[in-house]
């Protein structure tokens, strides 16, 4: 694990902002030009166990806070999100509905969160996948908490400021471990963490702020996506313990070449002496 | 009288033992050339299933089309009981220079979170691991040269164990991997398991070649 000293090779490299419209959602650079897309929904509202549904299915039953789904997969399409209370009938009125488009090949998150003020959302974000360079990982952090404006240290280096309810900031880090803490904007005090969070090269690790400042429900959930789009190479050892023998050509040419002047010196004289007798 | 036998008998002798030399060189040479890694059949990209995704994205009131959704199943863990290998699994990505990510520790496999999963309908699942490393030793992977086709590799994913059989192990010289071959996602679904071998340059600390295993799900 390296501990890279962060204010010098952290570099924002991105500032977003997220609507929470379907419009943000049509943007989305696509992965691949085929190909299902990838949908990861985290919850983020204290006190409320939902049930989810896509387009009438419930797709996450009992689904609580500061839960982050594995990706789904599903074919690119408009999308109807339904948030129900957890154990209420599919016919209810949801409290939160949401409709979506998810183009092929994206890769997106669904965050079920609380604005500034303090009441429930949905917030789509796309999450960017575009590669960065050899071990080297994508950091995002999301504000999706009833929270106000925070700052996001690295350590003990300012690494984001400013960043308010539905924006996110990316930056891209060497992987290892980032102790990161969050503040009130312009203060000291961590509101959030410190944390550990582990960033792997070649993912984007996603740091979602969520709950309520006012409701002492503060917290950070983590969510990790692949970047790049398809390999062209692996390297995967370094030591050549496994390597295939490399046994030196020449003692078998040596013993080869002696041979065949043994055999032919006895085979010689066998000859003549044949003549001879 | 002993002096006057091998006099007479050692051009029979040196016949004898020069053909043996000879041959014994010629064997002993061929048994150290690298092996081939060229078994079985690579599996067919296959019949993929239709997704009418058209079906879905009708007016936002369609019901039932939450059936075309699937959770991934996250591999947490692979294992080759017929080569002792059973290591931990963690998602990995590309890099900008078209590598695939490894885990950082030798004794993790890395599981290409692009590619597919155990369970879903199409797509090849890519797992990739150290066959060693020059600071830890042997990796999780050091033993998979030697798999075999007909032998059988489970993945743990979401809470189950998903049975392959592998079809193909080839070599291929990292310069020519064949990229969409691996790692091509327009396939039924497989298994590839990619790690590295033959011969090592100690110059680059790297090996030469990757060698890639194909498996497909157990009936």
């Amino acid at each position: 694990m390296r501990s890279p000293k962060l204010g010098i090779a952290l570099t924002a490299v991105a500032l977003s902002l997220a609507g929470g419209s379907a419009a943000a959602l049509s943007a989305a650079p696509a992965r691949a030009a085929t190909g299902d897309a990838s949908v990861t929904i985290v919850h983020g509202i204290p006190n409320t166990p939902v049930d989810v549904y896509a387009n009438g299915k419930e797709i996450l039953p009992d689904f609580t806070f500061k839960t982050v789904t594995s990706p789904l997969s599903l074919p690119a399409g408009s999308y109807t999100i339904d948030v129900r209370k957890a154990g209420s009938s599919a016919s209810s009125t949801p409290i939160l509905t949401a409709t979506e488009q998810v183009p092929a090949g994206a890769n997106v998150t669904i965050v079920a969160d609380l604005t500034a003020a303090g009441k429930p959302a949905l917030t789509p974000f796309v999450n960017d996948t575009s590669a960065v360079g050899d071990g080297k990982g994508r950091l995002v952090v999301r504000h999706t908490a009833a929270a106000p404006a925070v700052d996001v240290y690295a350590g003990s280096a300012k690494v984001i400021g400013g960043l308010t309810n539905g924006q996110q900031q990316a930056l891209t880090v060497p992987a290892g471990t980032v102790s990161a803490k969050i503040t009130l904007a312009g203060q000291t005090a961590a509101v959030l963490g410190p944390v550990n969070v582990p960033v792997t090269a070649g993912m984007g690790t996603v740091v979602y702020a969520i709950g309520s400042a006012s409701g002492h429900t503060l917290t950070a959930v983590t969510q990790q996506y692949p970047l790049g789009g398809m390999p062209l190479a692996a390297q995967a050892g370094s030591g050549g313990l496994g390597a295939d023998p490399t046994t030196p050509g020449w003692p078998f040419a040596v013993a080869a070449v002696t041979g065949l002047i043994l055999a032919l010196t006895g085979a010689m004289a066998l000859v003549r002496r044949r003549w001879t007798c | 009288m002993l002096g006057t036998l091998w006099g007479r008998r050692w051009p029979a002798a040196a016949l004898v033992a020069g053909i043996v030399l000879a041959g014994g060189a010629a064997a002993g040479c061929a048994a150290t050339r690298p092996p081939r890694h060229d078994y079985g059949t690579i599996p067919a990209a296959g019949t993929l299933p239709v997704r009418h995704a058209s079906h879905v994205a009708s007016a936002g009131k369609t019901t039932n089309a939450g059936a075309a959704i699937s959770v991934t199943a996250v591999p947490v863990r692979v294992a080759i009981p017929a080569l002792g290998v059973d290591a931990p699994v963690v998602p990995v990505g590309v890099a900008a220079d078209g590598t695939l990510g490894i885990p950082a520790r030798p004794s993790v496999v890395g599981w290409w979170a692009g590619g597919s999963s155990p369970g879903r309908s199409s797509g090849a699942t890519v797992l990739v691991g150290h066959v060693d490393s020059a600071a830890a030793g042997p990796g999780a992977l050091f033993r998979l040269p030697a798999i075999r086709p007909g032998e059988v590799v489970t993945v743990t994913a979401a809470s189950r164990s998903w049975r392959y059989v592998v079809q193909a192990v080839r070599a291929y010289p990292k310069a020519t991997l064949p990229a969409a071959r691996v790692f091509g996602q327009q396939v039924a679904p497989r298994l590839v398991i990619v790690t590295c071998g033959g011969p090592f340059d100690a110059a680059t600390g790297h090996y030469l070649d990757n060698i890639v295993v194909w498996a497909v799900p157990a009936r």
